[in-house]
């Protein structure tokens, strides 16, 4: 049987979803209180979303800004236990002949330096690379050149291109590039090209120089960083294949000589963004709880403002409204709110992002100049919108209009109903908060954790400087101690300046380098040390003690025995039982091709071990020589002074000196350094508990909603309790109660359900266990109180329900 | 069917169990004043079946509700056993009508989700009275109804005069001093409505004190007084003049008030 309501064309579908949309919104508009709730609801689920989403974006989903980027690759040397090292000299150049897979193969190292012959001597990213490098990422050089074959060969002539920053900042954008002479080094290079802005691989170069391969190098000195583009049409697998092949070929060659354990090929984008993925993804999933949450409350606002218009509905069944036209009405109201709320929820993802990447602090986040509220993103919040009208809306609709008219039409004698939808919509809702807590709470306690971890120095009131002192004005050892011996003391007699000290390695400034080394008397030492520079006034401005012994003195000179300082940790490893001061080594591998293998390094003193790598990795044994003796790396440190001032505003007095003896400095607080190396799980620990905050906070206006909802339904129900002599605890308890039972099924659910989360956690987490009792505990505690305050509010107004309400007939 | 021994003959030598002197009750909507009750003067005493009767909106719920404490007067004086009941707390007044009022509504009002059984016990169980006295009572009203047949049934599985037998039964379990009812059977066809009167003037028979409104004066015969009420005053009241109790003989001998 066709009728009226089926029969009409394309046309009046528009006209009749005109008709819904204009009621749907005189609706919305006459409950504006509703309305208001429930766009903010779905805004703060779709804002969370869309932002996180839009970080993931930005750094997970969108290549990398070169040309055909899927088919650039990083590649390594596997280590024993599956780790990646840089590839050695001479298997890059057999890499380099033997494969088939590559259009191209280069290699670069990079390290900070100052370059002399720009505007101002500034310290600058440079990166030694290959005659291949910039063919890898198919940039073109905005003027001028990139390097030759010539030039990458060894003694070839020097040249250097620049990035665009530098041009423009130091090279006064000169168009005449090539009457450029830089200083690096100690070496002179031509600028022969500048590369278009934006372009800084590795990390923030600025300088690159060319560089070839060292044929001296052995098989077991991982020196270089391999980068490659595929041919066209050649697989991340199949050019695997081709790795291994040659691999084993040089397995057999070279046996022992080759201490690899395979070649490592990954795209260049898993590369610079695996280490977050995991967090990124975690927080996307995080804030689709959110938004689920937000759209179990909606949902269940909306069954019970359709619960009041059950009225209205058995009319329009009555004048033959069919079902799926009612369905249609409902879903359009549904949709309206959630296109209001996607709307809404953009405008505050742009806050949401502006927030994160306040927390985000640069480098905690790789690639994020990319992430913006771009199309995708936006289609993302529009598709998430209709996922919420969906959700939201057409569950509630679908039970309204299946229940029978004939309901409304006969007088109840009973009194009753209490919602069985309700308690699931709210045990769900309940469920996902708990899952967002208690993540939430195990990273906060993580955090704590690490943020009250000693680091092994004092930070307040240390300001760094990172220097490089240019080759050209310091040529050699005697001049390298020069500087510090002149300049250490003059910073320190600075008005507010109580030590000045410098290392080779600044603690958790992501640089160290360790090796091996002889102990007079046993020969080769069991493992390696780590080995850096430093004078008596580092440890005494980072307020590090000495245990035994001495720090360094007037009698360590250069001429005089080289002395050296150790840890703790070196002490106990390397000469457990004994008195390590006065014990001699040598050899130091990081040192002695300067220095030569007979120079003995006499131990004076121990110090206490600090977290040097990383705050949540055990100190590792140190070795600290004399920057007055073996200066040769210590042209490039970092001065560290403590003040008695606040440190930042020492900065243009130091500055003034070190630009006296032309040396450039960045300047940082060991403050700020210190919270630097929290900065990632502080980011990923803000978010998720500002997320489970708001899910909180939903769940809890969700489980007020409805036992409101249930307390108006019950009216006359807790009328008849109270005429037949109920007092108001009762009544009070038996809301309570009867929320509190579909709580406490949400809070099973979700204790149940949180093995999956803290599976997804558990590299997260520091020193804490993901199924930790205190956390659980109180996140059940938290949860517990705050959805009994949910249900006292509206349970006390249903004390106060006037009995004679039952009395009056419905 | 026989009178109880301690149904007293007379009126005036029973004890005064409500006393109502002077109550007004003015309601207050949208700067409109309602004056359900004007001046109400009533005495009900221990064991009277009193019947209030008067056209819609006359005033008999209001006066009802405020009998059984669901409401205060704006003004008066209510005496229950000789207790004035302004002075109570809410708690004080929730246990005056868990204990001393038992209630039968129009509309039934059972509750849904309970089974005949534990709507009857409800008002035991806010009394803290034990399991087993509890499950003693709560048997004794429902065969005193006749449902007990029925006790773990959902109301909504029973017919309108069931509800209603049902209701009776949760009003007297708890032994009050009087039974209120609100147009008892307002909600009922007419068979059902005369077995629930007949309930009713049983109980009385059995010595329950009882206060029940009604529009249909056929109804009112049943009680040995009739209150009028017109625009919340009280115009009229009849007392049945019948020596005995037993309502089938008053009924057959003719000798019941039809009006
Ligand atoms: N809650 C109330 N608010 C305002 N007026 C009321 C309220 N309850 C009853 N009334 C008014 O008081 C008068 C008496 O009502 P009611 O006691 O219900 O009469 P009856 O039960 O005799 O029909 C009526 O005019 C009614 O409209
Ligand atoms: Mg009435």
């Amino acid at each position: 049987m066709k009728t009226a309501q089926e029969s009409h064309g394309a046309d009046g579908l528009v006209t009749s979803f005109l008709r819904d949309l204009r009621y749907a919104g005189r609706r919305l508009r006459n409950n504006l209180g509703f309305t208001t709730l429930g766009v903010l609801t779905l805004a703060l689920g779709i804002g969370a979303t869309t932002a996180v989403f839009s970080v993931v974006n930005g750094i997970l989903l969108k290549s990398l800004p070169y040309p055909d980027s899927n088919q650039i690759v990083a590649l390594s040397e596997r280590t024993k236990s599956g780790g990646e090292m840089n590839v050695a000299d001479p298997n890059f150049l057999d890499l380099h002949g033997q494969s088939h897979s590559f259009s191209s193969l280069a290699f670069y190292s990079n390290y900070p330096s100052t370059i002399l012959g720009g505007s101002e001597p500034i310290l600058a990213g440079i990166a030694n690379v290959s005659t291949d490098f910039m063919s890898v990422f198919r940039v073109r050089p905005l003027m001028g050149r990139v390097f030759t074959h010539d030039e990458t060969a060894p003694g070839g002539p020097a040249s250097a291109v620049v990035s665009f920053n530098y041009w423009r900042d130091h090279l006064g954008s000169a168009t005449d590039i090539n009457s450029h002479i830089l200083s690096v080094d100690g070496r002179s290079y031509q600028v022969v090209g500048v590369m278009p802005t934006g372009f800084h691989f590795p990390d923030a170069t600025d300088v690159w120089l060319p560089s070839s391969i060292s044929t001296a190098a052995t098989r077991t000195a991982h020196n270089l960083q391999v980068v490659g583009r595929l041919k066209t049409g050649v697989s991340l697998e199949s050019a695997r294949t081709d790795l291994d092949l040659i691999y084993r070929r040089l397995k057999h060659d070279y046996g022992t000589g080759m201490d690899a354990y395979g070649f490592n090929i990954n795209t260049l984008h898993d590369e610079i963004v695996g280490p977050v993925r995991t967090p990124l993804l975690l927080l996307l999933a995080a804030a689709v709880l959110v938004l689920l949450v937000a759209c179990t409350n909606v949902a269940s606002t909306l069954l019970a403002a359709g619960a009041a218009r059950r009225g209205e509905i058995a009319v329009r069944a009555a004048l033959g409204a069919r079902r799926g036209r009612v369905l249609r009405q409902l879903t359009t109201e549904g949709l309206l709110l959630a296109m209001l709320g996607s709307a809404a929820g953009l405008a505050l993802a742009a806050a949401v992002l502006k927030f994160m990447q306040l927390l985000a602090p640069a480098g905690a986040l790789p690639q994020s100049g990319t992430i913006s509220l771009d199309g995708r993103v936006v289609t993302f919040a529009l598709a998430m919108g209709l996922l919420a009208a969906v959700l939201s809306s057409l569950f509630p609709a679908m039970r309204l209009s299946t229940e029978s008219i004939t309901h409304d039409l006969v007088t109840r004698g009973d009194v009753g109903g209490r919602g069985r939808v309700w308690g699931i919509l709210v045990a769900s809702e309940v469920a996902m908060a708990l899952l967002l807590l208690v993540g939430c709470g195990l990273l906060v306690r993580s955090f704590a954790k690490v943020a009250s971890i000693d680091p092994g120095f004092r930070s307040d009131g240390v300001l760094t400087a990172d220097i490089a002192l240019p080759q050209a004005k310091y040529p050699d050892d005697a001049s390298i101690a020069t500087f510090y011996q002149q300049i250490l003391p003059e910073l320190a007699r600075l008005p507010g300046v109580k030590q000045a000290g410098m290392t080779h390695h600044l603690p958790l400034s992501g640089s160290g380098e360790n090796g091996a080394f002889d102990i007079e008397g046993t020969g080769r030492a069991s493992s390696y040390t780590y080995y850096s520079i430093a004078n008596t006034g580092f440890f005494r401005s980072l307020g590090v003690p000495l245990k035994r012994g001495r720090f360094f003195d007037d009698r360590d000179r250069p001429g005089t025995p080289d002395v050296a300082l150790v840890n703790e940790t070196f002490a106990k490893q390397f000469f457990p039982g004994v008195d390590v001061v006065g014990r001699r080594v040598r050899n130091l591998a990081n040192d002695d091709w300067v220095y030569g293998p007979d120079r003995w390094v006499t131990i004076v003193g121990v110090v206490a071990d600090m977290h040097e790598a990383a705050l949540t990795s055990a100190p590792k044994p140190t070795i600290y020589v004399n920057p007055y003796q073996r200066p040769f790396k210590a042209r490039y440190a970092s001065l560290t002074l403590q003040s008695t001032v606040p440190p930042e505003s020492l900065v243009p007095a130091v500055q003034a000196i070190l630009r006296k003896a032309a040396v450039p400095a960045t300047f940082a607080t060991m403050d700020s350094r210190l919270s630097g190396a929290v900065a990632g799980r502080r980011f990923s620990t803000s978010v998720l508990t500002f997320f489970a905050v708001i899910a909180l906070l939903l769940a809890a206006i969700g489980i007020y909603g409805v036992v409101s909802y249930q307390v108006v339904q019950r009216t006359r129900e807790i009328g008849i309790r109270i005429a037949l002599g109920a007092q108001p605890a009762s009544v009070r308890r038996l809301i309570v109660i009867n929320s509190m039972r579909v709580v406490a099924l949400g809070l099973v659910v979700g204790i149940l359900a949180t093995p999956v989360l803290t599976r997804a956690l558990q590299s997260l987490l520091y020193d804490i266990s993901p199924t930790d009792p205190g956390t659980f505990v109180t996140v059940l505690l938290v949860f517990v109180l705050v959805a009994l305050a949910a249900s006292l509010i509206p349970a006390n107004r249903a004390t106060r329900i006037a009995p004679m309400l039952a009395l009056r007939s419905e | 069917m026989t009178a109880s021994p301690t149904t007293p003959s007379t009126a005036e030598s029973r004890k005064s169990l409500i006393k109502l002197d002077g109550v007004t009750k003015v309601y207050y909507t949208d700067e409109l004043e309602t004056h359900a009750l004007a001046g109400i003067q009533l005495d009900i005493l221990e064991g009277e079946y009193v019947a209030i009767a008067g056209p819609s909106g006359g005033g008999k719920t209001t006066l009802l509700s405020i009998l059984g404490l669901l409401d205060s007067p704006t003004s008066g004086v209510y005496l229950l056993g000789g207790q004035p009941v302004e002075s109570l707390s809410r708690s004080q007044r929730a246990d005056v009508r868990n204990q001393r009022i038992g209630f039968i509504f129009q509309a039934f009002n059972l509750i849904g989700d309970l089974t005949v059984y534990e709507n009857v016990e409800l008002p035991l169980t806010y009394r803290g009275m034990p399991t087993d006295e509890r499950r003693k009572r709560v048997n004794a009203a429902l065969e005193r109804v006749g449902m007990s047949h029925r006790t773990n049934h959902y109301p909504a599985q029973l017919s309108g005069g069931q509800q209603q037998r049902v209701a009776v039964a949760r009003a007297v379990s708890g032994d009050p001093l009087i039974l209120l009812a609100d147009e008892p059977t307002g909600n009922l066809d007419s068979a059902n409505g005369e077995a629930i009167m007949e309930l009713l003037a049983e109980l009385h028979g059995n010595g329950a004190t009882i206060c029940m409104v009604t529009h249909d004066p056929r109804f009112a015969r049943h009680a040995e007084r009739t209150v009028h009420l017109f625009d919340g005053r009280i115009v009229e009241e009849e007392r049945g003049d019948r020596a005995t109790t037993d309502q089938q003989e008053l009924r057959e001998s003719g000798f019941g008030i039809d009006r």
